[in-house]
């Protein structure tokens, strides 16, 4: 007798039935709509069936080299923060109702989904100190592109985009994509030792600009000042656009809402969502409430059900694909609804002091980690007079490249080279240095550097 | 037969509040060790610091635990029974995938470790890079985008390099009125215009109707195959021809790919671009809507211009190369939804190249079968050869107290999650199932009873009624928009 794949509940005996109830002989006779011409009579080459025991078999021989086999010890960050995470997080979002439920569009049968939703933009927009967040997006670097685009649409006249020269690299590459064939004007405003020049945005700003787009932290770990890079931006009616990758920075620095942002992104990754070689994470859009309708992506909101009881659905879908098509605000569909969840359950297990604790614990670490990393005499602090939260630049002695290629052969990766991004920067080595790191991981690092550079 | 009498199926339903009314000051989920380093205060640190600290909610590790546990069993999901939601193909979701996607040896990877360390990740992308390419029969494919209609976008935009390349610009998009909402969305956010053509009466693209606005202006021409009715294009090789002699392109919507795996190969007629749903045929769980991923693959006119960075052997290694001299550049930091590769990878090896094609077969199969038993009661508007799905309206149940609308709700009554409804807009009224090849015999026939006995009894008016929160008010959520919860203080 054969038998059936394990993941097909139809049986040969049930087969029979089910031609016969299709009035059909075989299979065959239910593929008449496929043309002769385009039918497809091989294999498909992805090899024999197979069971649960070879594939686990297989991926452990992958992954022998990984990090995670290695118990490797890493300070790269760059957009992507090893942060802890509590067990339930994972448990929770594991539960088949959250798993391998649809987007809520029948709102009764999915209040779970949608209350967590609620709670999600509560945070994110108390995090981001903003009036509104939507319910996700693909990640940090699509939030911002579609925040361009959002800007595009408030701004009808005007041609400009002003984005500054600390956004993270691949940002920028996306931004770049997705605005090649719209008839946007984009420059790069220069930085001053480290952080974007107020005066060079000043003298670059005009009538014609759309928006002003400014990281913090930003790429090289410092802190802008952005109320009067706001200001600035502001002054000629151009929309205040804040990207911010390293969210848990929220819980210590002035939140983007109360320095002027009309619009403000991010990435959710930070809270406790696991790296996974770069994805799939959580991108985070929050706005002015009075710019709501312009918003792209989808929104839950509060509201009753039949019996006056509190109640959640997705609301003003009218702005979305499925009801205005080539009008809506954006394409998106399916965004990151199960990472949402998962930084929701993180967000409130970690709560209000924790949050808080956890970016002391990131701050102080970082601290440490400079001072020892200057004592080796080997490194020195490329901006040493701007602020940082967990992340910053040193000018290393010798080539950065080679400095991470010694130091990760020993199982330590020591920050990313920035010659990655930038052939001529030789020298730089971004470092992040998370509440995952102990003392002695730190002490480690710095004797690499006396070592090896 | 039995119904359940809650539709989440769970049998106790608590209440719970949102988080931050059950907060109480001084809890927490989490321990920290001791900070091992001197203390340095945000005050001190930055010129400026945050000075409220965020009101997230203040509860303990199982207090969390029932807060989402609770949540939970107010969600339908095809863990509990069938999900036949047509075009979103709801299939089970193995849960050998979850568990190595989720292994410190996948989750703790980082996009920038040192190449030596990124090998098997590379492999994998790799590997699923070449079951897709086998899947489609095309010669290229980008892992990058993160969902369907991203792939929507960024096919659109090698479509636009392409032109721009022969040095021409072209600003139309040809959509059938059989397309999913994202089709004339990514096209409008590519920068293009929209031309939509009416299918046929039998439901598909006839080439007089193609030919009657096939113009030097038409870039690409976007369907779904099988389209949104369920039904193969049987004209699209001829339509490619006509395409390509314009040197306009074929892009198809790939989002039905579950009903043609093994069976027919869009490359073999000529398709240009074609983006997966990994969420729907390669059956990464759906989540709530998301995460997903929707790579693309492409022929040769588009190899070129394909999405950085880009996967090449070099020396027997596999590396990332970041950038080519035609490449549209990136859409997406790093290098996609690597999660959801994984999980797909995992997926195809379980069913190998032949236990791909039986997916497809059983899922003709079964919406065969539920169109063989449902079609006495329910009006099929376009009567062709079904394929995965397939799509009725309420015609004959017009002149009784009951619309699709009204179908669909009382369905949750009976403890399952309707179909799809009032889509392809090209249907008025639209009635469409997807059962997918998961669901087994009993299941289908579990939803063809209840259908029928809510059609024999057209009067309920008010439904659901059997749920944890009944009908809810949208209008009201739209009119007094509450997006965030309201603090106190
Ligand atoms: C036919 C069709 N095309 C495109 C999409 C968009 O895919 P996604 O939701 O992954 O963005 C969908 C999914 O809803 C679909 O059904």
């Amino acid at each position: 007798m054969t038998v059936q794949h394990r993941f097909l509940p139809t049986t040969a005996a049930d087969r029979a039935d089910l031609l016969k109830a299709c009035g059909v002989q075989s299979i065959e006779d239910l593929l008449t709509g496929i043309p002769e011409n385009v039918r497809f009579n091989g294999t498909l080459p992805s090899g024999p069936a197979q069971s649960e025991m070879e594939i686990r078999r297989r991926i452990r021989t992958l992954m022998k080299d990984g990090r995670y086999a290695k118990n490797a010890l890493s300070f790269i960050g760059a957009g992507i923060y090893d942060h802890m995470c509590p067990a339930a997080v994972n448990q929770l979002t594991l539960r088949g109702e959250f798993l391998t439920s649809y987007t809520p569009y029948q709102p009764e049968m999915s209040q779970g989904t949608l209350q967590a939703l609620f709670e999600f933009q509560t945070m994110v927009a108390e995090l981001f100190g903003m009036e509104v967040s939507n319910a996700s997006h693909y990640d940090a670097s699509t939030s911002l592109a579609e925040a361009a685009l959002m800007a595009m649409r408030l701004n009808k006249d005007r041609k400009r985009l002003l984005v500054s020269s600390s956004v993270h690299p691949e940002y920028v590459q996306v931004l770049k994509t997705y605005l090649a064939n719209l008839g946007v004007e984009m420059s790069f405003i220069p930085l001053d030792g480290g952080v974007t020049s107020v005066n060079s945005l000043k003298s670059l700003v005009g009538e014609d600009v759309m928006g002003v787009i400014i990281q913090s932290p930003n790429f090289y770990g410092c802190v802008e000042d952005l109320e009067a890079l706001g200001a600035v931006a502001k002054s000629k009616g151009a929309l205040f656009i804040v990207s911010t990758p390293e969210t848990l920075s929220l819980a210590v620095l002035p939140p983007p809402g109360e320095c002027g942002a009309d619009i403000a992104t991010g990435e959710g990754q930070s809270f406790g969502v696991p790296q996974s070689f770069g994805g799939p994470f959580v991108g985070l859009f929050t706005s002015k409430l009075e710019y709501v309708r312009q918003m792209p992506g989808r929104l839950c909101g509060e509201t009753v059900d039949a019996q006056g009881r509190r109640s959640y659905t997705l609301t003003l879908s009218t702005r979305e694909q499925h009801i205005r098509r080539d009008k809506a605000t954006s394409n998106i569909c399916t965004n990151q609804n199960l990472m949402a969840l998962w930084a929701t359950i993180w967000l409130t297990m970690t709560g209000k002091e924790g949050f808080y604790e956890l970016a002391v614990q990131n701050l102080s670490k970082t601290e440490y980690a400079k001072e020892k990393l200057l004592s080796t005499g080997k490194a020195k602090l490329r901006f040493a007079n701007q602020r940082t939260f967990n992340e910053f630049v040193i000018d290393i002695n010798g080539s950065a490249q080679e400095f991470f290629t010694k130091a990760s052969a020993l199982g330590v990766a020591p920050g990313v080279a920035l010659s990655r991004f930038d052939a001529t920067d030789k020298t730089g080595l971004l470092i992040c240095v998370t509440e995952k790191k102990s003392r002695e991981d730190i002490d480690r690092l710095a004797q690499l550097v006396r070592e090896l550079a | 037969m039995d119904f359940l009498k809650k539709s989440t199926g769970h049998s106790v339903v608590l209440e719970e509040a949102p988080s931050f009314e059950i907060s109480r000051e001084g809890a927490t989920a989490i321990g920290l060790p001791a900070l091992d380093v001197p203390r340095v205060e945000p005050k001190k640190a930055f010129i400026k610091a945050r000075v409220r600290k965020a009101r997230l909610p203040e509860l303990s590790e199982p207090e969390v635990m029932r807060h989402f546990t609770r949540m939970s069993t107010w969600n339908y999901a095809i863990d509990l029974g069938i999900y036949p939601l047509g075009s979103c193909t709801m299939k089970y979701n193995p849960r050998l995938n979850e568990e190595i996607a989720r292994s410190g040896e996948l989750s703790e990877a980082h996009p920038y470790d040192p190449p030596e360390w990124s090998q098997g990740h590379l492999q994998v992308m790799w590997e699923l890079t070449e079951d897709l390419k086998g899947v489609t029969g095309m010669p290229g494919v980008s892992l990058q985008p993160a969902a369907g209609a991203h792939g929507e976008l960024t096919g659109l935009m090698l479509v636009a390099a392409y032109h721009k390349a022969k040095k021409r610009d072209r600003k139309t998009i040809l959509t059938a009125d059989t397309a999913h909402g994202t089709n004339p969305a990514s096209a409008a956010l590519a920068g293009f215009q929209i031309v939509q053509i009416a299918t046929g009466e039998d439901g598909v693209i006839h080439p007089e109707a193609l030919a009657a606005v096939l113009n030097d202006d038409v870039a690409a021409l976007m369907t779904t195959n099988p389209n949104t009715l369920g039904i193969f294009e049987k004209n699209i090789q001829t339509i490619a021809n006509m395409l390509h002699e314009k040197d306009a392109l074929l892009y198809i919507d790939g989002a039905n790919l579950n009903a043609v795996l093994g069976l027919s190969r869009p490359g073999d007629f000529g398709a240009d671009v074609i983006q997966f749903n990994l969420h729907k045929t390669f059956s990464t769980p759906h989540g709530g809507g998301g995460p997903g991923s929707g790579p693309i693959a492409v022929s040769e006119r588009l190899l070129p211009f394909l999405p950085t960075p880009r996967l090449e052997k070099q020396d027997g290694k596999i590396v990332l190369v970041e950038s080519t001299p035609q490449s549209i550049g990136r859409v997406k930091a790093f290098f996609g939804n690597y999660g959801m590769f994984i999980r797909a990878w995992c997926y195809i090896r379980a069913l190998g190249g032949e236990g791909l094609r039986q997916v497809s077969e059983n899922a003709i199969l079964n919406a065969n079968y539920m169109r063989s038993q449902l079609k006495d009661v329910l009006h099929m508007p376009v009567n062709a050869p079904t394929l995965h799905e397939v799509v009725f309206n309420d015609r004959n149940q017009r002149d009784l107290n009951l619309d699709t609308t009204k179908m669909a709700k009382r369905l949750i009554d009976y403890g399952m999650h309707p179909m799809t409804v009032h889509f392809p807009l090209c249907v008025k009224s639209a009635i469409m199932i997807e059962p997918t090849e998961t669901e087994s015999r009993s299941e289908m026939d579990r939803f063809v009873c209840a259908l029928k006995e809510i059609i024999k009894t057209p009067d309920v008016e008010q439904a659901p009624t059997r749920v944890f929160r009944e009908k809810v008010d949208e209008t009201k959520a739209a009119r007094e928009l509450r997006l965030t919860y309201k603090f106190k203080d």
